[in-house]
C-alpha cells in the first residue's frame, strides 16, 4: 500500500516549522526537545529556524518504517518497521541498460543517493522487416532503459528531451510515491532537462512511462520501460536476468505493410493493434536476436506490459515458471504456466533450464503471437536430458476406434459414370488425389517405413481383387511389398463402385503398373464377398 | 523611495511605433467568428474577432535586420531572463546566419519574449491562443477542416515525426483557405498567452489543474479528446517558459486595428545580474497613482505575488501567506524587505481601486501594482505564473517569490498555505539565488 505522499526534502524539513509558526500545538518528535516558553512571535520562529538549520546539517535517519506493512506469511520482501533500514550513505550514478539487459543486482546493505538520466529521443526504427515506425522513446530503445535502484534510496531523476524532439515529453514512474508519479514535475519541452527527486519507498517491479496529453499516443509510440526497486535483502540470485515488455502498437497500414507506417489514433481508440510485440518491434528477441541461455542455468524475466491498451497472458512454451512475482509485487507464486501482465504493470518470473531446446515467449492470447507479432525466444543449449524430455520416440498411427480398421467416411462423387478405359482412368485421377495421394504419394512411391508404394508393386499386380478387397475393407498388420515388411493400417474407405473402379484402374494404369482395367461389376462382386482376411503375400 | 528621476529610466525604456492605418504588408485577413477551444466543458463557441495573421513564418534573414538595429537582442547578449542557452543556436555567429539558417527559412531557437520583442519592432504582436488555433482549422479547401477526419489526421502524422533539420523557406507550403502558408506541418509557433494554458499537459489531472493550484480552473476539461493535434499543441505550450527555446518552434505576427502595442525594448543599461526580473520594461502604478518600474524596488528585498483583488479564494489566503512570511521577520530583515501585490486585472484594479482595497487590508504600507495587459503578461512569464480570464474570475498559478535586491528570484513558494519558513530564512540570511532558478 502506497503511504501518503511525502513532500520533497525540504518540506519535509520545514513543515514542523510551518506548524510552529501558524501556532499549531505539534506533536511531531522531529524535533527534539519540548517547546521552550517563548515571549514574542519573532522568537518563536527563530527557535524554529535554528533548530531547521541545525537539522539541516545533520545526517537524514532514515524514514522509519515508511514502506508500509509488516513483514506476513507468503511475502517475499522485508518492510516491516522493527526492522528498519540502515542509514542513508553514498552518491552514485545508476548502471542503465538497454532490453533485453539487465543492470547487476544491487548488493548495498544500505540506501544511497543515486542519480538518474534518461534522455528521450524520437527515432524512426525498423517494426518489422521493410516496415518502420517513428518511436517516442526513453533512451533510444522500447521499452526504455531499465533502471534499477534499491530500497529507500534517495533518486535524483533526469529527465532530458532531444532538442530534435518535436514534443514536449515526461516520465510518470509508477514507483513514485507523490502526485502524478513525477509527470509534472519533468514536463519538459525539446531541448530542455528536468530534474525531480524521489524516495523509493515500496520495493518491486515497476512500470514508467510517458504522461504527456495525448497520454496513448505517447504510450502507444513506445515511451514505456521498468524500474525495478530492488528489496533490502535483494532477490534470490539467478545466472541470468532479461528485461522483456509486451507493447501493442496502432499503424495505418496493416501488419506488414511496408514503408513508415504512421499512428493510427482510430485503431488505438478501438484498441485493435496490428502489432503486438516484444520490446518494441517483431523479432526484437527472436532468431538471431533470440535470449540465450545454458542447460542448468537459471533464468529471470522482468517482464513488463507498455500497453497502451492490451493485457498480457504471458507465457513460456515447453516450461513453467518456478516463481512468479504476481504484478511485480512481493508475493510469490510456484509452478505457473501462464501470468498475467496488466497494461502498465509487471511480472517478475524465473525458471530452471533442464533441458536445451527453443522456448517460445508468447502471448497466450495466441492470434497476437501467431498474427501480430507477440513472439520471442530463448534459446537454450547444452545436454538432453532424457529422462526429462525424450524427444519423439515413436511415430504410431493413433486408431481412435482400437485396432480395427476405420472408416473413411468421404463425400458422394459427383463424377459422371465413365464409359469407358480413358474415362475411368481419368476420373480416377481426380479420385487418388483426394484420397490416396496423402500416404501413397504423388507417384505412387508410398512413404518408407511407413505407406506401402502403389508403382511398380508386384503386391498390386499379384491380385486386382485383393486389391478390390483392400480399398474395400481396409487392411491392418504386416504385409511385404517389393521385399520390403509393413506394417501398418489402411482405412477402409467409403467409395462407391465406379470410385472404387476409377481408381484402381488408374492406379493400374499408372506408376509402372501393368495396365489392368477394373470394372465397377467387379468390384460389387468383391463387395458381395465376406470381409475376410487377404492373402499377405505378394504372390 | 519612489524617485522620479528613475521614471525617466521607464520613458528610455520605450520606443513608440506610430498606429499604422491599416495591416503591415505581407499579413492575410482572417475573418472573425468563433470556435470551440479544446478545453473549457460546456464553453459556449469563443468569439474571435476579425485579425491579420502574417503569411509565413519570419524568417532568419527578417530577425537578423532585426538584431542588427537592437543590438541586445543579439546571441551572446540576451539576457538569460529573456532566452535560454539554445537561443539562435543554429546561426554561425551574432551576426552571421551560416548554412544551418538559410535567410529564408523560418528562425527557429526564439525566446517569447525575443519573438515578441521583434514583433513590436515591426507593428506587430504575438497572435493569442484563440487566434491562432482559430486560424489552425483551416486547410486548402475551408476555413474549419477541424472535423474532417484526413486534416487532423495529416496533422497528426506530421506531429508524430521528430523535427526535421533542415526546414524549408518559410513560403513553401501552399496556401490554405486564408492564404496563410506554414501554420502546420514545419514548425511550431508561439503564441501570445501561451502560459494561460491551464492544463498541465501532463494528462493527470483531468485536463485542469487542481482547484489548490488554480482557483476557477477546476472546470477545465476537453469536450473533445479525440482532437490529439489540438492536444498536442497544448501540451507543448504547457511545456515552455517564455525564456525557452526550441529548434522546431517559430513565430508569425499578428495584427488588429487599434491593439498595436509601443515597441518597449531593453535598456541598454546594465542589470547586474543576468536573470534579474529588472531586465524587464513594464511600467506600474501604485495605489498612490504614482508610475514605478520594477527595478525601483531594486535596493529592497522583495515579496511579491501576482492576483486580483476581487479574488474570493485564492488571493486572499495568498495574501495571509505574505502576511505571515511579514509578521515572522526580525526588525533587521523587515527593514529591508518590500511587500508587493500586481495586480493580472488592470480593468478592474485601479489605483483608485488598489488604495481602498490596501486600506481595507490594512496593508497601505505594501505596494499594489497595476500596469497595462503587455505589462502583465511580461512579468507573469518571467514569474512563469499561468493566469487565464474565466468569465468574472481569474485561474491563476498561486505564487509568491523573493527577491534579493538585484531582482533574482531566490525563493519561490508554489500553493496555497505553502510553509513560508523557506521565504524567512533566506531573507534572515540573505540567502545567495540559486545557480539555476
Amino acid at each position: 500500500m502506497k503511504q501518503e505522499p511525502t513532500p520533497k526534502r525540504i518540506p519535509l524539513l520545514i513543515l514542523p516549522a510551518l506548524a510552529f509558526i501558524l501556532g499549531v500545538v505539534s506533536c511531531d518528535n522531529q524535533l527534539s526537545g519540548p517547546l521552550p516558553a517563548v515571549q514574542s512571535h519573532d522568537q518563536l520562529v527563530r527557535e524554529v529556524t535554528d533548530r531547521v538549520m541545525a537539522r539541516n546539517t545533520q545526517p537524514v535517519p532514515a524514514l522509519p518504517a515508511a514502506a508500509g506493512g509488516g513483514k506476513t506469511p507468503g511475502t517475499r520482501f522485508i518492510t516491516s518497521a522493527a526492522d528498519p533500514d540502515a542509514p542513508l550513505q553514498g552518491e552514485e550514478v545508476a548502471i542503465l541498460t538497454d532490453p533485453p539487459l539487465v543492470p547487476p543486482a544491487i548488493t548495498r546493505k544500505h540506501p544511497s543517493r543515486v542519480k538518474v538520466r534518461l534522455e528521450v529521443k524520437e527515432l524512426e526504427k525498423q517494426m518489422t522487416d521493410g516496415t518502420t515506425y517513428t518511436y517516442w522513446t526513453f533512451g533510444g530503445t522500447v521499452p526504455g532503459k531499465f533502471i534499477r535502484v534499491r530500497q529507500n534510496d534517495e533518486v535524483e531523476f533526469t529527465l532530458a528531451n532531444h532538442p530534435d524532439s518535436k514534443m514536449p515529453h515526461n516520465i510518470d514512474l509508477h514507483a513514485v510515491t507523490g502526485q502524478g508519479g513525477g509527470a509534472a514535475a519533468s514536463m519538459t519541452a525539446p531541448g530542455h532537462e528536468s530534474v525531480f527527486s524521489f524516495k523509493a519507498l515500496n520495493p518491486g517491479l515497476f512500470i514508467y512511462h510517458c504522461a504527456t496529453a495525448p497520454v496513448g499516443m505517447h504510450i502507444g509510440n513506445g515511451m514505456y520501460g521498468l524500474i525495478f526497486v530492488e528489496p533490502r535483502e535483494g532477490l534470490p540470485a539467478v545466472d541470468k536476468e532479461f528485461y522483456v515488455c509486451q507493447g501493442d502498437f496502432y499503424t495505418k497500414g496493416k501488419f506488414g505493410e511496408p514503408g513508415l507506417q504512421p499512428f493510427d489514433m482510430e485503431k488505438a481508440l478501438h484498441e485493435q493493434p496490428d502489432y503486438v510485440v516484444f520490446n518494441g518491434s517483431v523479432g526484437a528477441i527472436a532468431g538471431d536476436n533470440a535470449l540465450t541461455a545454458k542447460t542448468g542455468e537459471t533464468v529471470r524475466l522482468f517482464m513488463g506490459n507498455g500497453g497502451p491498451n492490451l493485457s498480457s497472458s504471458f507465457h513460456v512454451i515447453g516450461e513453467i515458471f518456478d516463481n512468479v512475482y504476481p504484478e511485480g509485487g512481493d508475493t510469490v507464486n510456484h509452478n505457473v504456466q501462464t501470468t498475467m501482465i496488466p497494461a502498465g504493470g509487471s511480472a517478475i518470473v524465473d525458471f530452471k533450464l533442464e533441458v536445451p531446446g527453443t522456448y517460445i515467449l508468447v502471448d497466450h492470447a495466441i492470434f497476437r503471437a501467431f498474427n501480430k507479432g507477440a513472439i520471442g525466444m530463448l534459446k537454450v543449449t547444452g545436454n538432453e536430458d532424457k529422462l526429462v524430455y525424450s524427444g519423439k520416440t515413436n511415430d504410431l498411427i493413433y486408431q481412435a476406434e482400437g485396432s480395427d480398421i476405420q472408416v473413411m467416411p468421404l463425400v458422394a462423387s459427383t463424377t459422371p459414370k465413365a464409359g469407358n478405359k480413358a474415362e475411368r482412368i481419368a476420373a480416377g485421377k481426380t479420385v487418388y488425389a483426394r484420397v490416396c495421394i496423402a500416404c501413397h504419394q504423388a507417384e505412387g512411391q508410398g512413404v518408407p517405413m511407413a505407406f506401402p508404394p502403389l508403382a511398380a508393386s508386384d503386391f498390386l499386380n499379384a491380385d486386382a481383387d485383393r486389391a478390390i478387397h483392400t480399398v474395400l475393407n481396409g487392411m491392418t498388420g504386416e504385409v511385404t511389398v517389393n521385399g520390403v515388411k509393413f506394417n501398418s493400417v489402411m482405412p477402409k474407405l467409403d467409395l462407391s463402385d465406379d470410385d472404387v473402379s476409377n481408381v484402381l484402374s488408374y492406379v493400374y494404369s499408372s506408376f509402372g503398373n501393368k495396365g489392368t482395367e477394373v470394372l465397377p461389376d467387379q468390384v460389387k462382386a468383391v463387395r458381395a464377398l465376406p470381409p475376410v482376411p487377404v492373402n499377405r503375400d505378394a504372390h | 523611495m519612489k524617485f522620479p528621476v528613475l521614471m525617466v529610466m521607464a520613458a528610455l525604456l520605450c520606443a513608440a511605433i506610430a498606429a499604422e492605418p491599416g495591416p503591415p504588408a505581407g499579413m492575410k485577413a482572417i475573418q472573425g467568428g468563433s470556435y470551440l477551444p479544446l478545453f473549457l466543458k460546456d464553453a459556449k463557441p469563443r468569439p474571435v474577432a476579425a485579425f491579420h495573421l502574417d503569411e509565413r513564418p519570419v524568417t532568419n534573414g527578417e530577425f537578423l535586420e532585426f538584431v542588427r538595429t537592437w543590438s541586445q537582442w543579439q546571441r551572446s547578449k540576451v539576457p538569460r531572463l529573456f532566452a535560454d542557452s539554445g537561443y539562435l543556436l543554429n546561426w554561425a555567429g551574432d551576426l552571421e546566419l551560416g548554412p544551418r539558417a538559410a535567410a529564408n527559412t523560418p528562425v527557429t531557437g526564439v525566446s517569447w519574449f525575443a519573438a515578441r520583442a521583434y514583433l513590436q519592432s515591426h507593428g506587430k504582436r504575438l497572435p493569442s491562443v484563440d487566434e491562432w488555433e482559430y486560424a489552425g482549422r483551416a486547410d486548402t479547401r475551408s476555413a474549419d477542416a477541424s472535423k474532417d477526419p484526413a486534416f487532423t489526421k495529416q496533422l497528426l502524422e506530421w506531429y508524430s515525426r521528430p523535427a526535421s533539420a533542415v526546414l524549408p523557406a518559410a513560403d513553401a507550403a501552399a496556401p490554405d483557405f486564408n492564404g496563410i502558408r506554414g501554420l502546420h506541418g514545419v514548425t511550431w509557433e508561439w503564441v501570445n498567452d501561451f502560459n494561460a494554458a491551464m492544463d498541465t499537459g501532463e494528462g493527470r489531472s483531468g485536463g485542469s489543474l487542481e482547484r489548490d493550484l488554480y482557483c476557477a480552473g477546476g472546470a477545465a476539461s476537453a469536450p473533445n479528446k479525440t482532437d490529439y493535434a489540438a492536444f498536442m499543441r497544448y501540451a507543448l505550450r504547457t511545456s515552455l517558459r517564455a525564456s525557452f527555446t526550441m529548434s522546431s518552434l517559430s513565430f508569425r505576427g499578428a495584427w488588429s486595428a487599434g491593439t498595436v502595442v509601443p515597441a518597449r525594448v531593453l535598456s541598454n543599461q546594465p542589470v547586474p545580474a543576468p536573470r534579474s526580473l529588472y531586465h524587464t520594461a513594464g511600467a506600474w502604478t501604485n495605489q498612490q497613482g504614482e508610475t514605478m518600474a520594477l527595478r525601483q524596488l531594486g535596493t529592497h528585498w522583495q515579496v511579491l505575488c501576482m492576483g486580483y483583488t476581487s479574488c474570493q479564494y485564492a488571493c486572499p489566503r495568498i495574501t495571509a501567506d505574505m502576511r505571515t512570511i511579514e509578521r515572522s521577520l526580525s526588525p533587521a530583515a523587515a527593514e529591508r524587505t518590500r511587500f508587493t501585490f500586481v495586480s493580472i486585472d488592470p480593468d478592474r484594479d485601479t489605483p483608485a481601486h488598489l488604495k481602498s482595497h490596501a486600506a481595507n487590508s490594512h496593508l497601505e504600507h505594501w505596494d499594489f501594482l497595476t500596469g497595462d495587459s503587455g505589462s502583465v503578461l511580461e512579468l507573469a512569464a518571467v514569474l512563469d505564473v499561468k493566469y487565464e480570464k474565466i468569465e468574472e474570475d481569474f485561474a491563476h498559478s498561486n505564487t509568491i517569490v523573493v527577491l534579493n535586491p538585484a531582482g533574482e528570484i531566490v525563493i519561490r513558494l508554489e500553493g496555497l498555505g505553502a510553509a513560508p519558513a523557506a521565504a524567512i530564512l533566506a531573507i534572515e540570511q540573505q540567502s545567495p539565488a540559486p545557480a539555476k532558478p
